[in-house]
């Protein structure tokens, strides 16, 4: 396990475990002084104040001395170093009061990075462990006398994904419109986070827009009038008759016909419309005749000179292909008329379009809806009322009000009679319910609002919108609601046995699509450029390849309930041809995307896939940096100090010496005081992955020289190549289970976790070890939680 | 053989000027009834963007009239008369001022607000009105439109932006309230449509408002009575919803007639993959949107703060922030000089096109102030003090232009937005940390 604490950013939690010291010693030997020194066995101290409130008279006997020692000289009160000053603090309130500047120190003792290296005095090992236990239990633990806190979620709108998946299940069409809204924003890693996703003047315009095309889209006003398929000039056939197309019209200039075959799936009345014009001349109209299958069925009249109108006729016409022809059967040329406008008769047909059947049913998606008609034996209102009654609380995904309900229909019919048509005013009432705010978020309330101390638990309705959204991102089925209904969906068996159906219904690849992209970061691929010169393989299709390889590899595990550590060193991945042949290897058959098991040597789990390796590069070469900040980030969840004010530029000296290889330039980092506390962190880990180019493909050679892959994780041991890279952070799994529960929790909640959740990290961490890292007993873990089944009012302790 | 197709959008003589003259419907229907504003109405617009300039190739030489234009603005020569460059100007509340890393976000947070953003990654955003949106809440009802926000780059997916600091900070500059970023539309088609609409019959359109009046009523009920059940931090979502159904709803009640021709803009392609295509084709939709009077207010992000992109149409293979991290390597430094040009001269393109419509005596660039700067100066040691600000136009012949302006060091970028507003009839007092408009611009 690493010598660093687990990730502190949204407050750790609180339990102890001793193998986190030792490695704190660790650190000690391997960086701090580079002198060997012995590890002082701090276990008895350490057991002695673990689980204990931090005290104020540990503060005065342990910290106090230890700061005023070491650190005042430079963080005193006058001019203190980077405006950080640890003067003033007599007691261990005052601490907590100050928050920020203790977190800052916190972190820095973590990783050894104060004193400076270079400094004198410098804090004894049992210094800096006593420091850091008491900083830890003051700033992370919670005070076990206190009950527990859910937290709370802000009214939660539903995001871009969220919302197309809504209308998808509510209504039943795969048209998404939220594609075109603006994009969520993001905190916390995550675009469903309910405090970040804001309602601008915008989005409403686009929720009132695509209300209307959906409306419009699901129910069909005039339902008789069945489907459009039509044929234009450029598509239509042409047979004799010398049919070129000319400004839009397939023209007939001699006896000929134009023709299209569409396919005709449901077998009923049709129209056959075209639409035509001529150039008249001789005596008689021009004349159009229509066939089917060879068949006339209709000879139409084309009046007027140059005058494009429609022609219809209704036919039956039988299922399959069908052969529709529009020909021109009275040819006339008289190049003697004295009237040069009428030597010439010709026809010049725009379309042919086919509607139909119809006397068709009403597409399933009407039909949904609109149920129920009015009729002698119903009126209009009771008809609307009906329809409302059954659409409102799947869409609002509660029981709705009777007054709720009545301001809906009472539009609807209001429109309804103003525009004499009952479906119009259904439309306009779905309308209001779409843009309606208990449709566009996620509602939970509260009997008191601003009293903190009110927790209590969510309702099953509430719960049930969790459930969806967490594992779905879309609304709840409906035997949710119907659990919801009976009031039983909070109790234990009933939510493991709805867990269980829910994770093996296919809308929980959700939780692989956006959980784990976003986790991985692996959607902010799109934003990066590699240098087309360099790297001219790299294509808008690649990209979306090397996206989807690491979704599929977060679906199977999750699909397949594996442990969580196979997004580490997975020995398979899914490729398709194009892939295949960027990594270089056997380009499988078929065209899709196929499981392959890893060549062994060279990769093993996400860190390897060209998906992150890409998002970590610059577009012209690779980041040492990058790579180990998304490492540092993602997978040991280890939140640096903050970097200095003005990074110094690097000496002239370096540059002048000529080209040097990134590892020297980087050595640079480490030479300095200022940068090596956070840079020996970083830079090993993104050395090891150096065997991988901006593009994720495998060299041997970089700027002219071997690679040199290897590096030292204090705490964790060294490596050589990335396959020992991973083998070296898998022994880091305890905290990489905290993370994982740390980011999915995030994600299911819909806000950043607080210090009062930490029991409850604790609680699902340990439950997830205890599984053998399985991704079931990670999203079981929370949807038991605490945080996740109960809420409360506002207030209590700000941020 | 006649044509005889339906009104549709046409393709336009792509990127040579707007040469008709489109009604300018609102402004003359407001002159007609009697209001008292014999000249064109003065527009203000704000580009931004990102990661500072080289600044030793931006500032020009000289002073007052007489200067040159410097290497990185030589683009601009062409209405050099009508610009005012500005030096010293500072956005104070971009620096950390005590909270560490962050400089991106809060260079892009700052840039039009002048407040501090609270650091956060999520719970609590909070920074400032920002100047176009206090503008717009004087003048706004004047226009079809009260304000416009366009840009080039959608939100950020996943992850962080900017140590701690929530991605809604570097993706806006635009913020109607404290916490309410003003969403940018990044799609050309979708911009264009939703000013210019689709083509629809008056008594079509007369339906659909009527509609969506009832509509928004009955939600706006919905939103009022929920209102009264929540805590505070949901209220004041719930108001960002109420505000947007209000501002909608007065919007339909003013639509009573479309534009009698369409301008024409091919805008088929949606959003171009082409970067230099893709702002000329914003810079189209502004200029589109002033000239039929559609708005009076816009902002424009040119990239999201921290942007990484690479231009390779100028040779620059590198990414854009990373290169801002030059640590005075010339051969980075070129790269970004490169980079600044070439904003600049799709910046001139821009003025153009302004410069191109006339409006009377003068032309559409003349009535309008458009400010075009970053909220960082030195990408590489992140300063926000002494910022790249160009102001081109002079807001109806009201300021003398032509002109460099030297100002004492930390003097409040804020305190030219307060000028700006005031010549643009929408006067706004005070904003982040001013101390009072520019007094000495005319």
């Amino acid at each position: 396990m690493i010598g660093f604490k687990r990730r502190r950013a949204q407050y750790g939690n609180g339990s102890r475990r001793g193998t986190a010291w030792r490695f704190c010693a660790a650190i000690g030997i391997v960086i701090a002084i580079g002198a060997a020194k012995p590890v002082a066995d701090l276990s008895a101290t350490e057991q002695q104040q673990s689980g204990k409130p931090a005290s104020d008279a540990e503060f005065k006997t342990h910290v106090l001395p230890a700061i005023e020692a070491v650190c005042l000289d430079c963080h005193g009160e006058d001019e203190p170093e980077a405006g950080l000053s640890l003067a003033g603090f007599r007691s261990a309130d005052q601490v907590l009061a100050s928050r920020k500047v203790w977190e800052n120190v916190y972190k820095q003792l973590r990783i050894d990075g104060m004193p400076p290296e270079d400094y004198e005095p410098r804090l004894t090992d049992q210094q800096r462990q006593l420091l850091l236990d008491w900083l830890d239990r003051k700033l992370y633990q919670l005070d076990p006398a206190l009950p527990d806190d859910p937290g709370r979620v802000t009214i939660h709108r539903l995001n871009r994904l969220e919302y197309n998946n809504t209308v998808r299940d509510l209504l039943g069409i795969d048209f998404r419109p939220a594609d075109d809204f603006p994009s969520d924003d993001v905190g916390y890693g995550f675009n469903n986070i309910a405090d970040v996703l804001s309602l601008p003047p915008l989005l409403l315009e686009k929720y009132v827009d695509a209300s209307e095309q959906i409306a419009q889209a699901v129910i069909l006003v005039e339902p008789m009038s069945g489907q459009k398929v039509r044929v234009g000039a450029e598509q239509l056939g042409g047979a004799g008759g010398q049919a070129d197309v000319s400004d839009g019209f397939r023209v007939l200039t001699t006896a000929g016909a134009v023709f299209c075959q569409p396919e005709v799936k449901v077998a009923g009345r049709y129209i056959i419309r075209v639409e035509a014009l001529a150039d008249q001349a001789g005596p008689d109209p021009a004349k159009m005749e229509i066939r089917v299958a060879g068949k006339s069925v209709m000879v139409h009249d084309i009046q007027g000179q140059r005058k494009a109108a429609t022609y219809e006729v209704q036919h039956a016409l039988q299922a399959g292909r069908c052969r529709i022809e529009a020909a021109f059967v009275n040819d006339y040329y008289n190049p003697e008329a004295p009237d040069p406008a009428q030597r010439d008769r010709n026809l010049g047909v725009r379309y042919i379009e086919l509607q139909g059947p119809l006397d068709a049913p009403e597409p399933e998606t009407h039909r949904r809806i609109v149920f129920t008609k009015p009729s002698e034996t119903k009126s209009l209102a009771e008809a609307t009322r009906e329809i409302f009654s059954r659409l409102m609380p799947r869409a609002f995904r509660r029981p709705v009000l009777a007054a709720e309900l009545q301001r809906v229909a009472d539009l609807a019919v209001s429109v309804a009679e103003q525009e004499s048509s009952f479906e119009r005013g259904i439309q306009v009432g779905l309308q209001a319910v779409l843009v309606s705010p208990h449709f566009l978020f996620r509602i939970e309330t509260d009997e008191r609002p601003d009293d903190p101390n009110a927790h209590h638990p969510l309702n099953d309705f509430e719960l049930a919108s969790r459930l969806s959204y967490f594992l779905w991102s879309s609304m709840p089925d409906e035997r949710l609601f119907e659990l919801a209904g009976q009031g039983v969906l909070h109790e234990t068996e009933i939510l493991d046995q709805q867990l269980a159906r829910m994770l093996s219904d296919p809308k929980s690849d959700a939780l692989a699509e956006n959980f784990a992209t976003q986790w991985l970061n692996v959607g902010n691929l799109v934003e990066v450029q590699p240098d087309a010169k360099r790297f001219p393989t790299f294509t808008p299709e690649l990209r979306m390849d090397m996206i989807r390889e690491t979704q599929l590899v977060a679906r199977t595990i999750f699909r397949e309930d594996r442990s969580l550590l196979d997004f580490l060193d997975a020995d398979f991945t899914f490729v398709n041809r194009r892939l295949a042949r960027h990594y270089g290897w056997d380009v499988p058959a078929g065209d899709g995307f196929q499981k392959v098991m890893l060549p062994p040597g060279q990769r093993r789990g996400v860190l390897t896939h060209a998906s992150i390796l890409t998002l970590t590069s610059n577009p012209d070469r690779t980041s040492i940096v990058k790579r180990g900040k998304w490492i540092l980030d993602n997978v040991l969840g280890l939140e640096l100090p903050e970097p200095p004010a003005n990074i110094p530029t690097l000496e002239e000296g370096a540059k002048a010496s000529g080209a040097k290889t990134l590892r020297e330039q980087l050595k640079m980092h480490r030479d300095s005081p200022d940068c090596s506390s956070c840079h020996r962190t970083l830079d090993p880990l993104g050395f090891g992955l150096e065997n991988f180019d901006a593009i994720g493909r495998w060299r041997e050679e970089s700027e002219g020289e071997p690679v040199d892959a290897s590096g030292t994780m204090p705490g964790l041991g060294s490596f050589s190549g990335p396959v020992e890279l991973v083998q070296v952070l898998k022994r880091n799994k305890d905290d990489f289970a905290e993370l994982v529960t740390r980011k999915m929790l995030t994600y299911a909640l819909g806000r950043g976790l607080e210090v009062a959740d930490s029991r409850a990290v604790d609680k699902i961490a340990t439950r997830l070890r205890a599984n053998d890292y399985r991704f079931s007993a990670l999203v079981g873990g929370i949807v038991h939680s605490q945080p996740f089944l109960n809420r409360r009012g506002e207030g209590g302790e700000k941020r | 053989m006649t044509r005889n197709c339906r009104m549709e959008r046409r393709t336009f003589l792509k990127g040579t000027g707007v040469a008709m003259a489109l009604p300018m419907l609102d402004a003359m229907a407001a002159r007609a009834s009697g209001a008292d504003t014999p000249s064109a109405p003065v527009r203000m617009a704000f580009v931004c963007f990102p990661n500072g300039a080289i600044m030793p190739k931006w500032k020009p030489e000289g002073d007052d009239t007489n200067w040159t234009l410097s290497p990185t603005l030589s683009p601009l020569q062409p209405h050099k008369d009508r610009l005012t460059i500005f030096t010293g100007l500072t956005q104070h509340h971009g620096r950390a001022n005590g909270d560490g890393a962050g400089d991106h976000a809060r260079s892009a947070a700052s840039f039009l607000t002048g407040a501090q953003p609270f650091k956060t990654a999520g719970a609590d955003i909070k920074v400032g009105v920002s100047i176009d949106q206090a503008a717009a809440q004087l003048i706004g009802h004047l226009t079809k439109f009260p304000s416009l926000e366009l840009g080039i780059d959608p939100g950020r997916n996943s992850g962080n932006c900017d140590s701690g600091y929530s991605c809604a900070y570097s993706n806006n500059i635009s913020w109607k309230t404290a916490s309410t970023p003003m969403a940018k539309e990044i799609n050309p088609k979708l911009a264009f449509e939703r000013l210019f609409g689709t083509q629809t019959s008056p008594a079509e359109l007369a339906a659909r408002n009527r509609r969506r009046k009832s509509i928004l009523d009955l939600v706006a009920a919905d939103a009022t009575q929920l209102r009264g059940r929540l805590g505070t931090t949901d209220q004041r979502k719930l108001d960002e919803y109420l505000t947007s159904v209000r501002e909608l709803e007065q919007r339909v009640s003013r639509e009573t007639s479309r534009l009698a021709n369409m301008p024409d803009l091919d805008v088929s392609v949606g959003i171009p993959s082409d970067f230099d295509q893709h702002v000329r084709l914003m810079y189209d939709i502004i200029a589109l949107t002033f000239q039929t009077d559609s708005t009076r207010v816009c902002t424009f992000m040119l990239a999201n703060e921290g942007s990484n992109r690479s231009f390779p149409s100028i040779g620059v293979t590198g990414g854009h922030h990373s290169l801002s991290h030059h640590q005075n390597d010339p051969e980075k430094m070129e790269q970004i000089s490169k980079i600044d040009q070439h904003h600049v001269s799709l910046f001139e393109y821009f003025l153009s096109k302004l410069a191109s419509i006339e409006e009377g005596e003068r032309s559409l660039l003349d009535n309008c102030l458009v400010l075009y700067g970053s909220g960082l100066a030195d990408g590489n040691a992140h300063t926000h003090h002494d910022l790249p600000i160009v102001l081109a136009g002079s807001g109806g012949g009201q300021i003398a232009t032509g002109r460099v302006r030297r100002y004492p060091k930390d003097t409040p970028l804020n305190n030219l937005y307060l000028a700006m507003s005031r010549i643009a009839g929408a006067a706004v007092d005070s904003l982040g940390d001013s101390t009072g408009p520019l007094s000495d611009l005319t």
